[in-house]
């Protein structure tokens, strides 16, 4: 059996493997120690992330660490494909609008336009983390 | 660590902390930052390789 690619080791790690192939790369990995290697790198990011690269843990260690994270360099979202699709025609919206409208009526529109995209650009992580919690 | 985690690009940062704070799956992960889920998979694994040596230079554990 060739080496599985580093998607695949990835997936099985995190139980993302496909069924059909996941007793084979167990197999595999079992008996390769290229591969091996990859499980054993996850397995410590995973424990550093937890505890801390030092030898006296933070007693709150991941939790801690990813709110400072995502507090000062927030994962920034790319926009979905949807909201990408969306967003030409939002900005034509926009420009004709102004050119309409002048003043306090523009601005407020393109004050309803710009929550419409936040609240869209969101939307796809709240949809997911409901569907997790609900399973 | 924080340090090396900020000092990542945004785009592994972004894999780092949807994987292991959200526990979001590659797959939700492709579908919420607009990836293919391979590249998903990719940016994480570099991220890992980025945190084992910027961690490993710092004295980590290992």
């Amino acid at each position: 059996m060739s080496h599985p690619t580093t998607g695949e080791l990835l997936e099985l790690h995190f139980g993302e493997a496909d069924p059909l192939r996941r007793d084979g790369l167990s197999t595999h990995v079992g008996g390769c120690a290229a591969c091996r290697a990859l499980g054993e790198d996850l397995e410590w990011t995973e424990r550093v992330l937890a505890t801390g690269p030092d030898d006296a843990p933070p007693a709150d260690g991941l939790a801690r660490v990813l709110a400072r994270v995502e507090a000062s360099g927030p994962a920034r979202r790319r926009p979905s494909p949807r909201l990408r699709a969306a967003l030409p025609c939002a900005a034509a919206l926009l420009a004709g609008s102004a050119a309409v409208l002048q003043g306090g009526a523009a601005a407020a529109l393109a004050f309803f336009a710009v929550g419409s995209l936040l609240t869209l650009s969101i939307a796809p992580v709240l949809i997911l983390e409901s569907q997790r919690r609900s399973r | 660590m924080a340090r090396a985690l900020l000092e990542m690009p945004d785009f592994q940062r972004e894999v780092v902390v949807l994987r292991c704070s959200r526990e979001l799956s590659f797959a939700e992960i492709a579908e919420v930052t607009g990836v293919p889920p391979g590249t998903a998979k990719a940016r994480f694994h570099r991220a890992v390789v980025a945190l084992k040596r910027a961690l490993g230079e710092r004295g980590g554990t290992r």
